[in-house]
C-alpha cells in the first residue's frame, strides 16, 4: 500500500493500530505514507531531539522530585503523530458530551434530592460515605446545575478499534497545555507535514474555556472577572496553570492574593486596590481550598470561599465535591447513571468493572487475579496499579490480601489491549500502546476540544501510558 | 491634554495587575539589571587589575558591596581567582552573577503567564548557560568572555522587555526595578576607585583623586558611556568630568540622574493610567532621590564623592522601601 519508507515493517498487531487500521481513509493515506513515510529515521530522530530542546528551554517541564532535590524534566515528546479520522471522532464527542451531561445531573442530583440513592440505582454508601462527597454542597443550587465544567475522559481503544470510556477526570484533569503546545511544536518542527493537511485547530481552547467560565459567573454579573487559582510554582503542573492563564487573558493568582469580605464577595488585592472576582478556576483540591471550611492548616487557599460560593457571590470551577463523581467505583455505574438522568443508552461503553465491594465481583477478581488489572479507587496517575498478566506471583498475593482487607478500595478490569500508534523509538518506527484524553467545557452547554491527549507509552509492550510512569506524548490529529 | 483620564487602560474585563506580580516585575528588573552590572564590575576590575594577587583591586570589589567579612568566611585567600569565583559562579553569596540570574529566572517563572514567552525562554537559557559552568571554568583568562556573554544576555533581555512586554502596570515595575538598581549599581561602580585607593593604605584626605585618566576611561567604557563622554567633553576633560557625567547628565543611560527621572516617570503613568496613585511616603522617597540629584556644581572624586554616592544609595534605598509599602503588601 505505499512504497519503501518508515511504515514497511511496521506491524502492530494484536492491538488496533491508529493509523494502519484506519488506512482507508483516504487523509491518513497522504498524510502519513506518502509524506512521513518517505522521511529518514535520523530525520525524524534530528527533529525529535530539536524539538524536546525546545520544550526544555521554553520551561514546559513537569518536576520530578527526588527526596530534596527537584529536576525539571521535560514530557518526551514523539514526533508521529496520532490521527483520528472525523466520523471517529463525531461519534466520540457525542459520547463526552452525552457523559458530561449524566455526570453533572449525577451531582445535582446527590446533593439534592438523593434520587438515584433512594432507588437503589446506586448504593447510597458509595456516595455518602465517599471521602470527596461534601456535605458543604448540599442543597446548593449552581448555575446551569454545572459541577464538572472541566473534564478530561480517559479513552482507550479495543482491538476492534472502539472507543472505550477508562475514567472520568472531574476534579483537575492536566495536560491540556501538552495538547496546544504539541501542536505548535509539530507546526515548528513538520511544516512540510502539516501543510495543507485538514487538521482541526486546537488553538482556541482558552477562549473557549474563559467562554465557558463567565457562563457559570452570579447573576447580574455582566462582565465577569475570572481567575485562575494555582497552588504556586512548586506545583508540578505549574506550567500548566501559567498556560491556561495566558491563554484566557485572566490572572493566575494563589490563595494569598484573594480573600472575601464580610459580605462574602471575593477579591484580589492590586496595585490599584481590591477588586472583584466572579469565577475561580481553581487548580487546587477541595481539601486546600478554604481553610475556613476544611483543612485548617492549609496555606495555599482563600478563608471564606465556601461561604462566598454558598452566598452565590462566586463560582467555582469545578465545583467542590465533584470528586464523588470520578470515582473509580462510581465509574463502574456510569452506564446505569446515563440512562437513569438521560433516559437514552451509553454511546461510550466502560471497559467492563468488577467492583470489589460487591461480593460475587470480588469473588471473580480473587479467582482471576492473573487475568485483571486490578486498581486502587483513591490513586491516580497510575500508583498502585497492577496488571495480572504481567505480575509476579508475589504481587498478586500481596493484592489479593489487600482487596480482603479493604474491598472498597479496589476494583478490576479485563486487560485491554491498548491501540496502539507509530512511534519513534531505538528500534526505529515500532508500534507503542496509546490512550486518549479529550478535553471538555462546559458552561451553557458543553464543548469539546478537537484532539486530546495522546499519551503513550514509551516501553515496548507497555500500557502504563502517565508521565509519573516514563510514558510520553504525541500531537492529536482530528483529521475534517 | 485629556487623554490620560482615570482608568484609561482598562477596559471592561481586562485586570489590575496583583500586587503580588508586581513585585515579581519589579525584582525580575532589579536582578537583571544587577548580574549586568555585576560583570561590567567584573571586567573592569580584571581589565585592570595587575594580576591575580592584586589585592588592592580585587579587594575594593569586595568594599563595594560590604562584603569583606563573608567571603573571608567564604574563601580562605583572597587572589583575583577567588573573587572572580565567588561573584561569578559561587552559590553561597547572594551577591554572585548565578544567585542574581537564578533569582530572576524565579521571578521570571512567577510572571510567565503576563510575559512574552520570548522573554521567560531568553532567561531560563540564560540562566541554564550559567548554571552550566563548574567554578573550574572560571578563569581570568577567561573572565571578560564570561562577563560579556552574561552582559549580552541581560542586553537582550531588556531588549525583549522594550520590545516584546505590553506596556502594562507589570512593565512599569520591572522598569522602575531596573533603574533603582541601576542607580544604586552605578554609585557602585563609581565608589570602586575609593575602596581601591582605601584599601591600597592612600590617606583619606578629601579631595584625594589621583588623576588616573586610563582608569576612568576604563569606568567610562565599561558603562558602555566612552563614546558619549567623548562627545560632550572636551579631551582634556579628567576624572571630575566623567565621574560627574555618570552621575548627572540626564541623557546618558546609565547615570543615575537618568535612572532616577525614568522611575519618577513610570510613578505618574501608574497614576495616570492605572488609578494607582503612589501616595505620600512614596512620592517624598521620589523627590528626595531627584533632589540629591539637583547638584550645580558637581562633586569631586576622592572622599566627598563617596560621602555623596553613599547619600545616594540611601536615597535609593528609601524608594524601594517606600514602593514596597506602597504597592507589594496591601492588606
Amino acid at each position: 500500500m505505499s512504497g519503501p519508507g518508515l511504515f514497511d515493517k511496521y506491524d502492530a498487531s494484536p492491538a488496533f493500530c491508529e493509523v494502519s487500521g484506519r488506512a482507508d481513509d483516504p487523509e491518513i493515506q497522504r498524510l502519513f505514507y506518502k509524506r512521513l513515510g518517505k522521511k529518514t529515521r535520523a530525520a525524524l530522530a534530528r527533529r525529535k531531539k530539536r524539538a524536546e530542546e525546545e520544550l526544555f528551554n521554553l520551561g514546559i517541564t513537569f518536576t520530578v522530585y527526588f527526596g530534596e532535590d527537584t529536576v525539571d524534566r521535560v514530557l518526551p515528546f514523539d514526533v508521529i503523530p496520532r490521527p483520528i479520522t472525523g466520523s471517529d471522532w463525531d461519534a466520540m464527542e457525542a459520547g463526552v458530551k452525552q457523559r458530561i451531561a449524566a455526570l453533572n445531573a449525577f451531582l445535582h442530583d446527590i446533593y439534592h434530592d438523593q434520587k438515584i440513592l433512594k432507588d437503589g440505582v446506586v448504593p447510597a454508601d458509595l456516595v455518602t460515605g465517599n471521602k470527596y462527597f461534601l456535605k458543604e454542597m448540599e442543597g446548593l443550587d449552581l448555575p446551569h446545575r454545572n459541577y464538572v465544567h472541566v473534564c478530561g475522559t480517559d479513552m482507550i481503544r479495543d482491538t476492534d478499534g472502539s472507543f472505550l470510556v477508562l475514567e472520568d477526570n472531574c476534579r483537575a484533569p492536566s495536560g491540556v497545555s501538552y495538547v496546544i503546545e504539541n501542536r505548535h511544536l509539530m507546526q515548528r518542527s513538520f511544516p512540510d507535514l502539516m501543510e495543507n493537511a485538514r487538521i482541526r485547530p486546537v488553538s482556541d481552547y482558552g477562549v473557549k474555556l474563559r467562554e465557558k467560565l463567565s457562563d457559570c459567573a452570579p447573576q447580574g454579573v455582566d462582565d465577569p472577572k475570572v481567575v485562575l487559582l494555582t497552588p504556586g510554582m512548586f506545583n508540578s503542573a505549574y506550567f500548566e496553570h501559567v498556560f491556561l492563564a495566558r491563554e484566557m487573558g485572566v490572572p493566575l493568582v494563589e490563595g494569598r492574593d484573594l480573600y472575601v469580605d464580610e459580605t462574602d464577595q471575593v477579591f484580589m488585592k492590586t496595585v490599584s486596590g481590591p477588586e472583584p472576582v466572579h469565577v475561580i478556576y481553581r487548580r487546587i483540591d477541595d481539601a486546600f481550598l478554604d481553610p475556613e471550611a476544611f483543612r485548617k492548616d492549609s496555606m495555599l487557599g482563600t478563608p471564606g470561599l465556601m461561604r462566598a460560593l454558598r452566598s452565590g457571590k462566586v463560582a467555582i470551577a469545578n465545583a467542590p465535591g465533584t470528586g464523588v463523581a470520578d470515582d473509580k467505583a462510581v465509574y463502574a455505574y456510569m452506564p446505569e447513571i446515563v440512562r437513569y438522568y438521560l433516559d437514552e443508552e451509553p454511546i461510550l461503553r466502560n471497559v467492563d468493572t468488577y467492583v470489589c465491594r460487591r461480593e460475587e465481583d470480588r469473588k471473580y477478581v480473587l479467582d482471576h487475579l492473573d487475568e485483571l488489572v486490578v486498581k486502587p479507587v483513591g490513586e491516580s496517575g497510575g500508583y498502585g496499579i497492577v496488571v495480572g498478566p504481567k505480575s509476579t506471583r508475589a504481587e498478586r498475593e500481596e493484592v489479593g490480601k489487600a482487596i480482603r482487607r479493604d474491598p472498597s478500595n479496589y476494583i478490576a478490569q479485563p486487560m485491554i489491549t491498548l491501540s496502539a500508534c507509530p512511534t519513534l523509538t531505538g528500534e526505529g518506527v515500532a508500534p507503542r500502546h496509546v490512550d486518549l484524553r479529550p478535553f471538555a467545557v462546559t458552561g451553557e452547554s458543553t464543548w469539546v476540544l478537537p484532539g486530546g491527549l495522546t499519551r503513550v507509552a514509551m516501553k515496548k509492550g507497555s500500557i502504563i501510558v502517565n508521565s509519573s510512569q516514563g510514558g510520553g506524548s504525541k500531537d492529536t490529529w482530528v483529521l475534517s | 491634554m485629556q487623554a490620560k483620564a482615570e482608568g484609561r487602560r482598562i477596559p471592561g474585563s481586562s485586570h489590575r495587575l496583583l500586587s503580588r506580580y508586581a513585585e515579581h516585575a519589579f525584582w525580575l528588573g532589579r536582578y537583571v539589571e544587577r548580574a549586568e552590572n555585576l560583570v561590567r564590575l567584573l571586567a573592569v576590575t580584571e581589565g585592570f587589575a595587575a594580576g591575580d594577587d592584586d589585592d588592592a583591586a580585587w579587594r575594593g570589589v569586595l568594599d563595594t558591596f560590604h562584603d569583606r567579612d563573608a567571603f573571608a568566611e567564604a574563601r580562605p585567600k583572597l587572589s583575583g581567582l577567588n573573587v572572580a569565583r565567588w561573584y561569578f559562579v559561587d552559590r553561597s553569596n547572594p551577591n554572585s552573577v548565578i544567585s542574581a540570574l537564578h533569582a530572576a529566572r524565579e521571578n521570571a517563572r512567577a510572571l510567565r503567564h503576563i510575559t512574552p514567552i520570548e522573554a521567560w525562554k531568553q532567561i531560563n537559557m540564560l540562566y541554564g548557560a550559567v548554571d552550566a559552568l563548574s567554578a573550574r571554568q572560571v578563569t581570568l583568562p577567561k573572565l571578560s568572555q564570561l562577563c560579556e556573554t552574561v552582559r549580552l544576555g541581560c542586553l537582550t533581555h531588556q531588549g525583549m522587555v522594550d520590545g516584546a512586554w505590553y506596556r502594562d502596570e507589570a512593565w512599569l515595575f520591572h522598569r522602575l526595578g531596573s533603574e533603582l538598581e541601576r542607580a544604586d549599581q552605578t554609585t557602585r561602580l563609581l565608589d570602586v576607585k575609593y575602596y581601591q585607593l582605601k584599601s591600597a593604605g592612600a590617606s583619606e584626605d578629601d579631595g584625594f583623586a589621583p588623576p588616573d585618566i586610563v582608569w576612568w576611561n576604563s569606568l567610562l567604557r565599561s558603562a558602555s558611556s566612552y563614546h558619549a563622554f567623548r562627545r560632550r567633553h572636551a579631551l582634556t576633560a579628567g576624572p571630575t568630568e566623567a565621574a560627574n557625567f555618570l552621575l548627572f547628565d540626564a541623557d546618558c543611560p546609565r547615570s543615575v540622574k537618568l535612572s532616577a527621572l525614568a522611575a519618577a516617570d513610570r510613578l505618574r503613568e501608574l497614576e495616570h493610567d492605572y488609578d494607582a496613585a503612589p501616595g505620600d511616603p512614596l512620592s517624598k522617597a521620589c523627590e528626595h532621590l531627584l533632589a540629591l540629584l539637583e547638584k550645580p556644581g558637581g562633586v569631586k572624586p576622592g572622599k566627598g564623592l563617596h560621602a555623596f554616592l553613599d547619600e545616594v544609595q540611601l536615597g535609593v534605598i528609601g524608594f524601594a522601601s517606600a514602593l514596597a509599602g506602597r504597592y507589594f503588601g496591601p492588606d
